[in-house]
């Protein structure tokens, strides 16, 4: 099958290309090891073949300093690609054509896509198609995206490329000198073999100070060769401006060939818009507003639908139970329906959230908001050593960890992503929130309850920013760079884009997330239950009698140990497990805690079950948006520390004041 | 330190409640830096001998950001327009910022500048530019 590769910078409609040509043949994951997200589709060409289309990250340029740029051009060098679409923004082709004349290096046919040519047509842009290709020297298609119009062009010019036809390489050149400077490096680079990569591209890139191809050619070649290389790139004193100010001299002089444009800084209807939206004093009230908007109608439209499907859960656990109890024992079908279904239940409750989370998001995503809450956020989170797009997982997190990790993906950088992934559980969600309401009433006083609730808020507030700061020090150590967005213009939604992403949203978590339950649960019942039927003496209980050492320092005994280990579950759990194990109900649980837990011990709890391990499907999705489990694992283990840590400090400080 | 250097930047030392209290209280009528200053104009504005703007709120630029004294993005008023002339950022920004258009002799026009953040027009997009990033990409009259 051809392999077609799709690339474009941020926010050119590449998602909405990619959608137009696979439709629903498409599979959304991660790049093997990244946080970054792969798109893989299937199209046929009206000659009946079949094309594999991958959908590569959006990036500004293709220099090695960012893993989007990475994963971009190692596909492209590695895999060679029949063809590279390069999606461009009709209305904003200057900057656009940058990462033209890099893709051109990689040395591939390539067939550029003018998407977006309505818009470009609303600025006043008047393109003369013809022009614009003969001076790119390469095949050019108008298309509009959104209405799916334009494609049958492309396709052609598809089918071309794929049979050798489309031999034009670009014209894209730097000035004499510098093209002078490029064939000398790359006569001596020939003597040597990298990867296939091809030697111009290599010799651009050394100009140009890129990182990962210093690194390799310093590998590869002679000392000698070496030093006659940096002799010879020093000839060219600050390469990298030099090198893109002649790329966009270039440019200019195509669009001057075959565009007509609008006035620098005549303000726009979008510009209008923004002189409200990110204003000093209505930017974060508005932004306030849209957010409360936003999560009212998640945690609004999704309560029925979550009792719908536990309705239904509930109603199939029964028809188990009465069609196969009389002719199984008692313990596979608990298994089953406590057990498997229970969980599976639980996890299948979380689908409406999702779903109408990414459908709202993707929305505030699609019209361009989210760049704007980005940069009215980033002065306030700034310092806090948090990225401005954290911001919308952050309060997401009170809601649901589970969204609210997957919405991290709005982030800039995977660096940012992951970043704004590991704090995350550290808000406190509505499942703990529950538990937290049952331990305060249990543990004070009704007038301190709402200082205490207050207090948990901020305590989680200051643990966010203390670990992003020490993350951001040490493992993901990054640069304190001044802050900079893009403002892509306003639009209006396209529905068909926003479902079809809330739905692999929906779809990704629902697959992976929904495997691993289904196991993990079967295994939680297992350990709850046997031997004995009762959590007393199964196995979690006899683990928790086991561990009791473990918990002295913390003031906890087996029961409140097992109710920890039955709260990875879900959350919620830990509240029905010590109603179990301390012989309680619903109704007098606080009572009966206030009387078997001392003080001290149940501060102590109280403490630890906030901030612990993610619960189950949180960490599953961890995994999924991180695509390692490694970070899943360093997730658990940092937030069980510092748990441990709090608790501890909470108990002893107790113990001392009493 | 010179009494009254006129480059100044947000004070990244400073504590959280001045930082809000900056946001809250700065106007830009007297903020150091830029103030009342238009492209080729001076700096209004006077540090005092803590190294810290009148204003408080920040602090003089290090000689180590290495940026010249002249004009620079972050005194440009809003509606002014000026022409790049160089980034003084570390590598892999000052790339970034190269592939979005920010190149010598680049034109661009502030959109909206408020409370020291500022939208510009750069080749056909728009970006929007902390106080500290503006204060470190020098430009000329356009
Ligand atoms: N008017 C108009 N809008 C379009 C067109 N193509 C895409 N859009 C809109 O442009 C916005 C960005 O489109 P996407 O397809 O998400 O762009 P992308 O390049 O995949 O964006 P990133 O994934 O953020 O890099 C969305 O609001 C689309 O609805 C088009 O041809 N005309």
């Amino acid at each position: 099958m051809a392999v077609i590769a799709l690339t474009g910078q941020p926010n050119v409609g590449k998602s909405s290309v990619f959608n137009a040509l696979t439709k629903l043949r498409q599979h959304v994951g991660n790049w093997p090891g990244k946080t970054v997200e792969k798109k893989e589709g299937v199209f046929t060409l009206p000659d009946g073949r079949q094309v594999s289309l991958i959908d590569l990250p959006g990036t500004y340029s293709l220099t090695s300093h960012t893993i989007e740029e990475i994963v971009t051009r190692d596909f492209v060098l590695e895999n060679k690609p029949d063809a590279i679409i390069n999606v461009v923004d009709a209305s904003n082709l200057e900057r656009n054509l940058y990462l033209t004349t890099e893709i051109l290096e990689l040395g591939r046919p390539v067939v550029v896509v003018l998407n977006m040519m309505d818009l470009a047509g609303q600025k006043g842009y008047r393109i003369d198609l013809q022009a614009l290709a003969g001076a790119l020297g390469l095949p050019v298609v108008p298309v509009v995206a959104t209405r799916k119009t334009g494609l049958e062009e492309l396709y052609k010019l598809i089918e071309q490329s794929i049979d050798g036809k489309n031999q034009n390489r670009g014209n894209f050149h730097f000035s004499p000198p510098v093209e002078e400077l490029i064939r000398k490096i790359t006569a001596r680079l020939q003597g040597y073999y990298f990867h296939n990569y091809p030697y111009r591209w290599l010799a651009i890139k050394l100009l140009e100070d890129d990182p990962q191809a210093r690194e390799l050619v310093a590998a590869t070649v002679s000392a000698a060769d070496l030093t006659a290389l940096q002799e010879e790139a020093g000839q060219l004193p600050d390469r990298a401006t030099r090198l893109a100010e002649e790329r966009y001299r270039w440019i200019n002089g195509v669009l001057d060939s075959a565009v007509r444009r609008e006035r620098l800084g005549e303000l726009s209807p979008s510009d209008r818009v923004d002189l409200v939206l990110t204003s000093r004093w209505l930017g974060v009230p508005i932004l306030l507003a849209i957010l409360a908007g936003a999560f009212s109608l998640i945690f609004k439209l999704s309560p029925p639908l979550e009792n719908l499907i536990g309705n239904g859960f509930a109603w199939l656990s029964r028809l188990l139970e009465s069609s196969l109890g009389p002719v199984l024992p008692g313990w596979p079908v608990h298994l089953l329906t406590d057990g498997v279904l229970a969980g599976v239940g639980t996890a299948m409750s979380f689908v409406p959230l999702i779903f109408i989370t990414f459908t709202v998001f993707g929305l505030l995503e699609d019209v361009g908001y989210f760049a704007r809450a980005a940069f009215v956020m980033d002065r306030l989170l700034g310092p806090l050593g948090l990225p401005g797009k954290s911001f919308i997982s952050l309060l997401m997190g009170y809601g649901c960890n589970v969204p609210a990790i997957m919405a991290a993906r709005t982030a800039d950088n995977s660096r940012d992503r992951l970043l704004t992934i590991m704090v995350t559980p550290l808000t406190i969600c509505s499942a703990r929130q529950v538990v937290a309401v049952a331990l305060i009433g249990a543990f004070f006083q009704p007038r301190v309850a709402p200082w205490v609730m207050l207090g948990l808020y901020l305590l989680g507030f200051v643990l966010i920013s203390l670990v992003s700061i020490i993350l951001k020090t040490t493992v993901l150590k990054t640069e304190k760079n001044p802050f900079f967005i893009e403002l892509p213009m306003y639009r209006w939604p396209n529905w068909s884009n926003i479902v079809t992403y809330a739905w692999h949203k929906t779809k990704s978590y629902f697959r992976r997330a929904a495997t691993y339950i289904a196991v993990v649960s079967a295994l939680l019942w297992i350990l709850a239950n046997f031997p004995g039927g009762s959590i007393n003496h199964s196995i979690l209980g006899v683990l928790g009698q086991w561990m009791q050492p473990l918990g002295h320092p913390f003031g906890f005994d087996w029961r409140l140990i097992v109710a920890l280990m039955a709260g990875f579950a879900a959350k919620e759990t830990t509240l029905a497990t010590l109603g179990v194990l301390y012989h309680a109900n619903e109704a007098n649980i606080g009572a009966v805690l206030t009387a078997s837990i001392p003080f001290a011990s149940g501060l102590s709890f109280f403490v630890f079950s906030m901030f612990y391990i993610p619960c189950l499907v949180t960490t599953l999705t961890i995994r999924n948006e991180s695509g390692s489990w490694k970070w899943t694992l360093f997730s658990v283990v940092y937030t069980l520390l510092l748990a441990a840590l709090l608790s501890l400090a909470a108990y002893h400080l107790a113990l001392a004041l009493a | 330190m010179p009494a009254s250097p006129r480059k100044c930047i947000d004070n990244p030392q400073k504590s959280w409640p001045r930082r809000i209290l900056g946001l809250l209280f700065q106007t830009d009528s007297c903020r150091c830096g830029e103030g009342n200053a238009g492209p080729g104009k001076e700096c209004s504005c006077t540090c005092n001998k803590n190294h810290l703007c009148a204003t408080r709120e920040w602090m003089v630029e290090q000689s180590s950001a290495g940026v010249p004294d002249g004009l620079t993005l972050n005194t440009l008023p809003a509606g002014g327009k000026a022409r790049i002339e160089q980034l003084y950022l570390p590598p892999a920004l000052k790339k970034r910022l190269l592939s979005m258009g920010l190149t010598g002799g680049t034109e661009i026009a502030v959109i909206n500048k408020e409370g020291g953040r500022m939208i510009i027009a750069v080749r056909d997009s728009r970006l929007g530019l902390s106080p500290e990033m503006a204060a470190r990409i020098t430009c000329k009259p356009a």
